[in-house]
């Protein structure tokens, strides 16, 4: 009789808990908050979700290196959690041995003398920086750094598609820089 | 390679240009011709300039200009063909081919 009993307070709790958003809300309210990671999430109707859902919609979007992704079905509604690293664009840039020391030195690109005073070009490949410095300083004369940007800002420069027969190319300005790192070719 | 004569006028900064022209002798950058307008963003190309002399004050002199590579359209390099100088999306300079 007590395990009768036991199983019908059971089936009452689940049908007043486990349907639909109730649940799930339940769920992400008393989940571990995890900043530094960009998710999807997908469920729900109400202002409060949708907001949440189309920012981080958008954060998906911009992001291209997703590193891994983790979904979940829970009761009727629905959770997809999508986790990535920063998004990161590097583009590379054939420079003087004097704009080289102050880049990498410095961890800035800023305009130097008789050069463009309002941003800098550069090539989406390493290969493709080397011909455009061979061509701009001379062979040997020369360096390569790579320079990473967050994605979003590496889109907002101008790009031609193919620029002196070599490949694309993007200019971007001062204003539009803001290098999360440089570093010489080859080195992590 | 192909280098030609040239008249170049640079743009004023208060009209969108570069604070003072470059202070060498020389100057790479992408031109765009007017031949090119409809696919310069495809396939564009850097043109070289060399000072024949300084600028004047009115920020105007006369330049030799050549692409900056081998296999360049080099034939819109005549008499009389108008180009711009570029960084990014700002004009800098204007010339004609003299």
């Amino acid at each position: 009789m007590l395990r009768w009993i036991t199983r019908l307070v059971l089936l009452f709790a689940l049908g007043l808990f486990a349907p639909g958003e109730a649940a799930a809300r339940v769920a992400m309210h008393v989940g571990p908050p995890d900043v530094a990671a960009q998710k999807l999430v997908s469920w729900g109707s109400d202002p409060e979700t949708a907001v949440l859902r189309q920012a981080a919609t958008r954060q998906a979007a911009e992001t291209q290196q997703a590193a891994s992704s983790i979904s979940y079905d829970f009761a009727s509604g629905c959770l997809l959690a999508a986790e990535s690293a920063a998004a990161r664009t590097t583009l590379y840039r054939a420079v003087s041995p004097g704009e080289f020391a102050d880049a990498v030195g410095n961890q800035v690109l800023r305009p130097g003398p008789n050069s463009y005073a309002t941003g800098k070009f550069f090539a989406e490949t390493a290969e493709h920086a080397a011909q455009w410095g061979k061509a701009l300083e001379g062979p040997g004369k020369f360096r390569i750094i790579q320079v990473e940007f967050e994605s979003g800002a590496a889109s907002q420069f101008m790009r031609w598609q193919r620029l002196d027969g070599i490949g694309p190319a993007r200019f971007g300005t001062f204003e539009q820089m803001a290098p999360l790192k440089i570093s010489p070719l080859g080195t992590p | 390679m192909k280098t030609v004569s040239a008249k170049l006028q640079w743009v004023r900064s208060e009209k969108g240009g570069r604070q003072a022209p470059p202070s060498g002798s020389h100057y790479s950058t992408v031109a765009r011709f007017e031949q090119q307008r409809d696919t310069w963003r495809e396939d564009a190309w850097s043109l070289v300039i060399e000072w024949t002399e300084s600028p004047d004050a009115s920020l105007a002199h006369r330049v030799d200009v050549r692409f900056l590579v081998e296999g360049a359209p080099e034939h819109l390099l005549v008499t009389g063909n108008r180009f711009e100088l570029l960084e990014g999306e700002r004009v800098v300079a204007t010339g004609v081919i003299a």
